[in-house]
């Protein structure tokens, strides 16, 4: 119990630092919806190069024109706080990008171990993969579309004793989202965001099973995951982009996505796989 | 460059969707026609029939009885049972590595090195002791009732009343439970259906085998005490089912006419139409 509170203070002091990172930002900052600063995401858009994005949930920098590099805060946050830290990292490209299209591809990892018991630990493995095209009809409305597929491999680090089952899991899931954005104002974005995932493969797991000094062999098996296929989420929302700060807030009802590394989890009350609100939310500055 | 880049993250989807996850689930074979003809024997047995196959019978008794090769594959499956039950959740929900596996659909093999004739031995080796290759599905969390594999060359030492046998076989075995079973059946209290085709050796001697028995140990630690049923599939393709009721204290028959006590010392069948010998 000490020790997550030690972690949590130190979360807290992170997260003090990163706001006033925010709120002393460089007089570089740019801000305001402009036809070159656009929503970067669940867009095609990316930063340009030696452009940066520091925020609450993720940071991320302009390699080049056309290739920004991506890490999400909150898998670190978290692991620092419950196990160990899951170190993330996203590339994305707009391949495309001229007057009213605009086309990217990204692709990304999350790994970490989860500590189960003396002995036995669990280090998953999360391969996102994205696909978005964004179209501006006119210079205040965008339609952004796009596809994310995720492979995720969860296995066991410690082996299989006495009369035992161990080995790993796999499970992969596509979700394709849609959003709307209408510019209300330069400093105020309206987002209509849809997303659903049409396919979740079955959870698969492969391992090992010992009995005894005499008998070793192995398992394959499948399970339905019949609470994840179909999720959906809509969230309207606002993106606020003033001087020196943006904000990003939805609030909204479905299954909840995890931001950047396509994971979702299915809503839980009033009782499993019912649909609860779900947010999104951040806060960054760019410069 | 970046449209290199970009050509392979958009090449990445279809490299995952191409190695999707999926099972295999073997088909486990087909024992259904032999627990019908169990259940609806066709042959009407007679003195013929019993003259032809009185020998064949009592040498499939001895062979199965003392050999007990049935409790090698028991053992395997009660070994199985654990492991799965030991990996259970407070839900009883299979757990691996802290993944709640519900309810799953899939296949299980297993190698196991035969206990071997020295036992002495501190090491197993399949290639002198020989293996068994088991194979075991599952269905929606249990164990489907169709458990199949082979003998390689498996030796064990049998202990009977007042000595001990080296016994060994070589072949195929397939076993249905009757139904699905879980972590936790005794499955011991059940009536198990087997085919085997292979050799058995018994004490030096040779046995081969390709028959189809039902033991029903009712929870007998042995199957010397429990019931043993053979099945007779006779040249005209009728069949009927010779059973034994607690070793030799009770055998009897099983044809389409209905069931009827016999005497295998006495050569002697005593059906409710008249008795007949041979």
């Amino acid at each position: 119990m000490r020790q997550i509170l030690r972690k949590l203070l130190l979360v807290a002091v992170v997260a003090s630092v990163l706001a006033a990172g925010i709120g002393s930002s460089p007089s570089s900052v740019r801000a305001y919806h402009t036809y070159r600063e656009r929503l970067l995401d669940d867009s095609a858009y990316s930063l340009e190069r030696r452009e940066a994005r520091l925020g609450l949930m993720q940071m991320s920098y302009g390699i080049l024109d056309e290739l920004q590099v991506t890490t999400y805060t909150y898998p670190w946050i978290l692991g620092a706080i419950f196990q160990r830290v899951a170190p993330n990292v996203e590339l994305k490209s707009t391949f495309y990008d001229r007057r009213k299209l605009a086309l990217s591809a990204s692709v990304g990892f999350v790994t970490g171990t989860i500590t189960q018991s003396d002995s036995a630990k669990l280090r998953y493995f999360i391969v996102p993969t994205a696909i978005t095209a964004s179209v501006r009809p006119t210079s205040l409305i965008s339609f952004h579309l796009g596809g994310k597929f995720t492979a995720t491999d969860f296995s066991g680090i410690v082996q299989a004793e006495g009369n035992d089952v161990g080995g790993a899991v796999v499970v992969n899931l596509l979700q394709v989202f849609g959003m709307l954005e209408w510019r209300l104002s330069r400093v105020t974005a309206f987002t209509f965001l849809v997303r659903w995932a049409p396919y979740v493969s079955n959870s698969v797991l492969r391992g090992d099973i010992t009995i005894g000094d005499d008998t070793e062999g192995t398992i394959e098996a499948e399970v339905d995951t019949d609470d994840l296929k179909n999720a959906w989420a809509l969230v309207p929302g606002f993106t606020f982009s003033w001087a020196r700060t943006n904000l990003k807030l939805g609030v909204g009802y479905g299954d909840l996505f995890l931001p950047g590394i396509g994971l979702l989890v299915p809503g839980a009350f009033p009782r499993r796989g019912t649909p609860t609100p779900v947010l999104e939310f951040d806060i960054f500055v760019r410069f | 460059m970046i449209r290199s880049l970009s050509l392979c993250m958009l090449a990445l989807p279809a490299t995952f969707s191409a190695c999707m996850p999926s099972v295999e689930i073997p088909e486990s074979p087909d024992m259904q026609p032999l627990l019908s003809a169990y259940a609806t024997p066709t042959a009407n047995v007679g003195s013929t029939l019993m003259a032809e196959w009185d020998d064949p019978i009592v040498e499939t008794r001895q062979a199965i009885e003392e050999s007990a090769l049935p409790e090698q594959l028991l053992a395997l499956v009660e070994g199985l049972q654990e492991a799965l039950h030991s990996s259970r959740d407070a839900e009883g929900v299979i757990e691996v590595n802290g993944h709640a596996v519900e309810e799953p659909n899939g296949v299980i093999r297993l190698n196991h090195v035969c206990s071997g004739w020295d036992e002495d031995a501190e090491v197993r080796d399949p290639n002198v002791d020989g293996s068994i290759d088991l194979t075991a599905t599952l269905q929606g969390g249990s164990i489907a009732p169709v458990v199949w594999g082979a003998f390689h060359g498996c030796r064990w030492k049998r202990a009977l009343v007042n000595r001990r046998i080296e016994a060994s076989y070589d072949g195929e075995i397939q076993a249905h439970f009757g139904e699905s079973f879980y972590t936790d059946t005794v499955v011991r209290k059940r009536e198990i259906t087997f085919a085997v085709t292979g050799a058995l050796l018994l004490g030096g001697t040779s046995f081969p085998i390709r028959r189809s028995f039902r033991i029903d140990l009712d929870g007998a630690g042995d199957i010397l005490d429990g019931r043993l049923d053979v099945l007779i599939e006779t040249e005209e393709q009728e069949h009927f089912v010779f059973f034994f009721r607690g070793g030799l204290l009770a055998a009897g028959i099983e044809d389409a006419t209905g069931r009827f006590f016999c005497s295998l010392e006495e050569r002697r069948c005593d059906k409710s139409s008249g008795s007949f010998f041979w």
